[in-house]
């Protein structure tokens, strides 16, 4: 609620607690004053759309004129008894699981052994693994299947050349191989983000440790184990969740390359909402229904992230001077 | 020592091929942008064109109105960096006050709305900017891109802030320095790092932006960005292949320069934010 | 070090001076010429429409000396959202592009002016004889003439059967499949000779539209279109006709004569791996000829009648109304008079030949084309095909208010088309006929909720709409009939 943002205004203090050093009361307002410009842009843009759509997901509307046709919480429940969202939603976890525990780990090697001042062109392997980033997803994502093509496409004529395979894999039009396939190239996709974070990180360890560990002559691993991994361990907390949070958002992805194919073995909530608010071939979008989906997606994410709580907690209060 | 040498370049082996694999997409796209539209179609892959022709940049260029659309996005990345790195600078400099009442309850809304979709609200956004009379200008559409995107720039300044000795500010309040003075004046050089990190990630975002700054600019689609104008290529039916990737190779070269102009800072900055 | 922030100055003075005050958006250009610009907003389709859009509005100009136009493109899935947010914007084009149930969506919002003011007798003389009748030119909504078309009128509902004939002659066979049986022979000889390097058939892109197009032969056009057999009023999605076109592509599939990666193929892919030989036949729009002509001139295209059932045709393609909708005027518009004179350009004997000249679409305007068309052989056998294969059909939309809304109704519930049912059921080599079954009670429970709420709302409305008890889809239909 916007309300809320605007409280801390109400509760200046004015017997100021602690030692009450002279200007505390004004030091404090300037504060709030600098606070001023982030919460109308936040309030305006993030919660008040937020709201507004909560309110919206209690309507049959077509997202045109006045929101009229009440329905409670009808749309809700179509939600949660809609087999097509629960699969969409697995998906988009499934989506958070793999950069959680593949591209996060896969990254953090790769960024102990860029992080080496003696490994040369380290620089140009950075940026080029940074390069997928910031291509536009929705020609990416086209290239990669043309070139993941069965019929054709190069991937399957290498494998076949090689004789890996004897038939050509269709990876994105099996039910069994084209979610790991759109898993794949979003892990290619967000690697060399990830990749940044991850050497950002590796920055934070104090040289002359290190050195102290090598000339202890504790050699590499040990030096990995007792002095960079603990140090950097907190940080990954921070890392985790700006990774969950790209993860959440693989719309562009899907659809481009399989519009949530085939047989919406690749679809994730965002796609499925799209299809009810935006999909051009609909007669009369349910603008309503997507986003009582929206809601209903955003607080699943919320109990799951807050589920992790606990353990962040720890995590930050101890990473945090 | 020779031993030690032949380790380390052992590694090689294994990052080329890697590499290779990594940028072979954008090899097979700049090849494309070349291609003319029948060899792109029966052609087989080979990433030499038959017989190169500028014919897809001149089109994408002029026809499908590039130039402006560059324009554009240059105009529309700056203003949202502009706006972010301001708001989000203040506002983190104001949460990482020791003892702010009301902080916690701030952070927590920043922190619980990182994780709800927001795709789907752009029909409030854009009611909300239509209302304050934005809905002509790429400002508007820059409103609506930097509102969601504060989050993690606020905690990252605010990790930074937090972060620098108290010992610094007590000089300059010595020094007879106000709250404001400070701020911009020690501070927010202290934070360039910080700041050269923001700014890429939101560059990044803006520059690649579709949905917003298409709504935002439907009355006027001179005012379009590339990322609403690649989508011209596609048909109802069938796909300009060419011109796309054409379009995607303009598209993508800026922000590889500023990233490479950037990428220093970027991994110290977000270091810096995070050591805290 | 010192030269970035420069740099970065430099860069963002140059992009604002360019782009002037697009950060803060002054009024739109209002140039004091006198001239009335009409907007007409639309999407780039087919690849190089504009430049040809421009090129024509320019000429436009030329002739009408007090109009400009200027044109508004939007991407082309999404023109129909585009255009409402601009009407939400009360900045609406004059003229726009809606297609055939997107102009009834916004004809649904009050958004379309009716054009009957303008329209002189000599304006209907352009198309082709009876076609401009209210009843069944399925451009008027009540009476009133709300669009004007582009393509042809039996181009949306005509489908063909292209084949590679040097590829088919490679295995044997000198003609296209004349049956389902021929077609399954065919397809499966010409993927086992072509051993991974050509295909025999392929079900046309993801979502297999060619199941439909294979019924289409053997049940009324009604019952994959929307799952109701419109002589009972019924749904009949559990028909012998198409559920054994789903079988067929799920035998065809298993046995892996598809050409793989159909399951996620686009629109556009078909045509392409028939232009490279990949691909020897498969069921199409007709827009596809032309496409494949363009990338392969020299191939040996054959065009024919869709293969029928083994046991014979049960059904024709439709021709249920006379066009399709997709130029309209916007009800907002302030110069409904100029936007008129570049309706009736669009509708010009000039503009059809041009857009005829340029992208190989048969036209709205037969009298544009005709002649030349019968030289072309690709386009001489479309119309050859059109001739023998297609018959006029009901119409409920046209027929009734209460078929209207019944059509709309079951429009707006996507989740009871067989489609995906069948794509699954090709996929993972499941029968069809269950979940047919089931779709069919759900489709007739929705049937009469729908009635039930048309009523509430003191609309018609019922399955009695959809029922056409004396048509036989083997004949020509005539309403009222």
């Amino acid at each position: 609620m916007t309300t809320t943002v605007e409280r801390p205004l109400e509760k200046v203090p004015v017997a100021p607690r602690g030692a009450g050093r002279p200007g505390r009361f004004r030091k404090h307002l300037w504060s709030y004053l600098f606070l001023v410009p982030m919460v109308l842009l936040f309030g305006g843009f993030t919660v008040w759309p937020m709201i507004a759509s909560w309110w919206y997901a209690f309507f049959d509307w077509d997202g045109v004129g006045a929101a009229t046709d009440w329905v409670g919480f009808a749309n809700f429940a179509e939600v949660f008894g809609s087999d097509a969202f629960w699969r969409a939603f697995w998906h988009s976890f499934v989506f958070s699981l793999a950069a959680i525990f593949v591209e996060m780990p896969l990254a953090l090697v790769l960024a102990i052994l860029l992080n080496n001042s003696w490994l040369r062109f380290r620089n140009v392997y950075r940026l080029v693994l940074f390069l997928p980033v910031v291509a536009t997803t929705a020609v990416i994502g086209i290239v990669i299947a043309i070139l993941l093509d069965p019929a054709g496409g190069l991937v399957n004529r290498v494998l076949l050349d090689t004789g890996l395979v004897d038939q050509p894999v269709n990876f994105l039009g099996s039910t069994s191989t084209a979610l790991p396939t759109l898993l794949s190239i979003d892990v290619w996709k967000g690697f060399g983000i990830t990749l940044i974070y991850w050497l950002a990180a590796l920055q934070t360890v104090p040289k002359d440790l290190q050195e102290a560990a090598a000339i202890d002559g504790a050699g590499f691993w040990r030096a990995l184990r007792f002095v960079t991994l603990p140090i950097v361990m907190p940080i990954a907390v921070v890392i985790l969740l700006l990774v969950f949070q790209r993860s959440l958002s693989t719309f562009d992805l899907v659809r481009a390359v399989t519009e949530g194919g085939p047989d919406y073995a690749t679809d994730v909530v965002p796609t499925y909402i799209y299809r009810y608010a935006f999909d051009p071939s609909l007669q009369a979008p349910r603008y309503g229904f997507a986003s009582a989906a929206g809601v209903v997606f955003g607080l699943l994410t919320l109990v799951v992230t807050l589920l992790q709580a606990p353990f962040l907690k720890r995590r930050l209060s101890g990473g945090r001077g | 020592m020779n031993r030690l040498v032949l380790r380390r370049n052992v590694w090689h082996l294994l990052l080329i091929p890697l590499c290779l694999v990594w940028i072979y997409p954008f090899v097979w796209m700049i090849s494309a942008a070349f291609k003319t539209p029948r060899e792109m179609l029966i052609g087989g892959l080979a990433l030499l064109p038959d017989d190169a022709t500028l014919d897809n940049f001149r089109r994408a260029w002029t026809t499908a109105k590039f130039s402006t659309y560059t324009a554009n996005t240059v105009t529309y990345s700056i203003a949202v960096v502009v706006l972010v790195l301001l708001v989000a600078s203040t506002a983190g400099y104001a949460l990482a006050r020791p003892g702010l009442p009301g902080k916690k309850v701030l952070v927590g809304l920043l922190v619980a709305t990182m994780f709800i979709p927001h795709g789907y609200t752009i029909i409030p956004t854009f009611l909300l900017v239509n209302g304050l009379g934005l809905g002509n200008g790429l400002l508007g559409a820059a409103l609506a891109q930097a509102g969601p995107a504060l989050v993690v720039p606020v905690l990252l300044f605010m990790g930074f802030f937090s972060g620098i000795p108290k010992e610094l500010e007590e000089a300059a309040r010595i020094d007879g320095a106000g709250y404001l003075r400070t701020y911009w004046k020690v501070m927010l050089p202290l934070a360039k790092p910080v700041l050269g990190t923001v700014a890429l990630m939101n560059f990044i975002g803006a520059w690649n932006a579709f949905f917003i700054p298409l709504v935002f600019t439907l009355g006027n689609p001179d005012l379009r960005t590339l990322g609403v104008g690649m989508y011209g290529f596609y048909g109802q039916d069938t796909t300009d292949w060419t011109g796309l990737a054409a379009a995607a190779c303009i598209s993508v070269i800026p922000i590889v320069v500023v990233f490479l102009f950037l990428q220093k800072t970027f991994v110290e900055g977000i270091a810096g934010a995070v050591k805290s | 070090m010192k030269i970035r922030p420069a740099l970065t100055v430099l860069a963002g003075t140059v992009a604002l001076a360019l782009s002037g005050c697009n950060l803060v958006g002054g009024s739109p250009d209002t140039a004091d010429t006198g001239k009335v610009t009409v907007t007409v907003a639309l999407v780039p389709d087919p690849p190089g429409a504009s430049e040809f859009y421009r090129q024509q509005f320019d000429e436009f100009e030329k002739a009408n000396p007090g109009i400009a136009v200027k044109v508004l493109e939007n991407p082309t899935d999404q023109q129909l959202n585009a255009v409402e947010l601009m009407f939400q914007q009360n900045n609406a084009p004059d003229v726009f592009r809606a297609q055939d149930d997107g102009m009834d969506r916004m004809a649904a919002r009050g958004w379309v002016a009716p054009l009957d003011e303008f329209v002189t007798p000599d304006f209907l003389k352009r198309f082709p004889e009876g076609s401009m009748d209210p009843a069944t030119s399925g451009l008027h909504r009540d009476g009133k003439l709300m669009s004007l078309p582009l393509v042809w009128g039996p181009w949306s509902t005509l489908r063909v059967f292209l084949y590679n004939e040097d590829l088919l002659k490679q295995s044997g066979f000198d003609g296209p499949p004349k049956t389902w049986g021929d077609l399954e022979r065919i397809a499966t000889k010409v993927t086992a000779d072509g051993k991974g390097k050509y295909f025999g058939y392929a079900p046309t892109s993801a979502k297999a539209p060619s199941v439909e197009m294979l019924a289409g032969t053997a049940v009324p056009y009604s019952v994959p279109a929307t799952g109701v057999d419109f002589r009972t009023g019924k749904p009949a999605l559990s028909s012998p006709g198409l559920v054994e076109a789903v079988e067929l592509h799920r035998r065809l599939q298993a046995a892996k004569v598809l050409m793989p990666g159909w399951e996620s193929w686009d629109g556009s892919r078909a045509f392409k791996e028939f232009a490279a030989g990949r691909l020897a036949m498969y069921p199409t729009a007709p827009w596809h000829v032309a496409e494949v002509r363009k990338l392969a001139p020299e191939l040996k295209l054959g065009v024919a009648g869709l293969p029928v059932p083994d046991a014979g045709r049960g059904a024709y393609l439709p021709l249920s109304k006379s066009f399709s909708p997709l130029w309209s005027m916007s009800a907002k518009s302030a110069h409904k008079a100029e936007g008129w004179k570049v309706m009736d350009f669009l509708a010009s004997e000039g503009f059809h030949q041009a857009y005829y000249q340029k992208f190989g679409t048969l036209t709205a305007l037969e009298g544009a084309w005709k002649s030349e068309a019968e030289k072309n052989p690709d386009q001489a056998a479309l119309l050859k095909v059109a001739e023998e294969t297609m018959r006029r059909a009901p119409n409920p939309s046209l027929a009734s208010a209460g078929g209207r809304a019944m059509t709309e109704a079951l429009a707006a519930e996507p989740d009871l088309k067989y489609t995906d049912a069948a794509v699954s059921s090709i996929i993972k080599n499941q029968p069809f006929a269950p979940a047919a079954a089931q779709l069919d009670k759900k489709l007739g429970s929705y049937l009469g909720q729908a009635a039930t709420e048309l009523k509430g709302k003191g609309q018609e409305g019922s399955a009695k709409d959809l029922t056409f008890a004396g048509w036989d889809p083997l004949k020509d239909y005539t309403p009222g009939g």
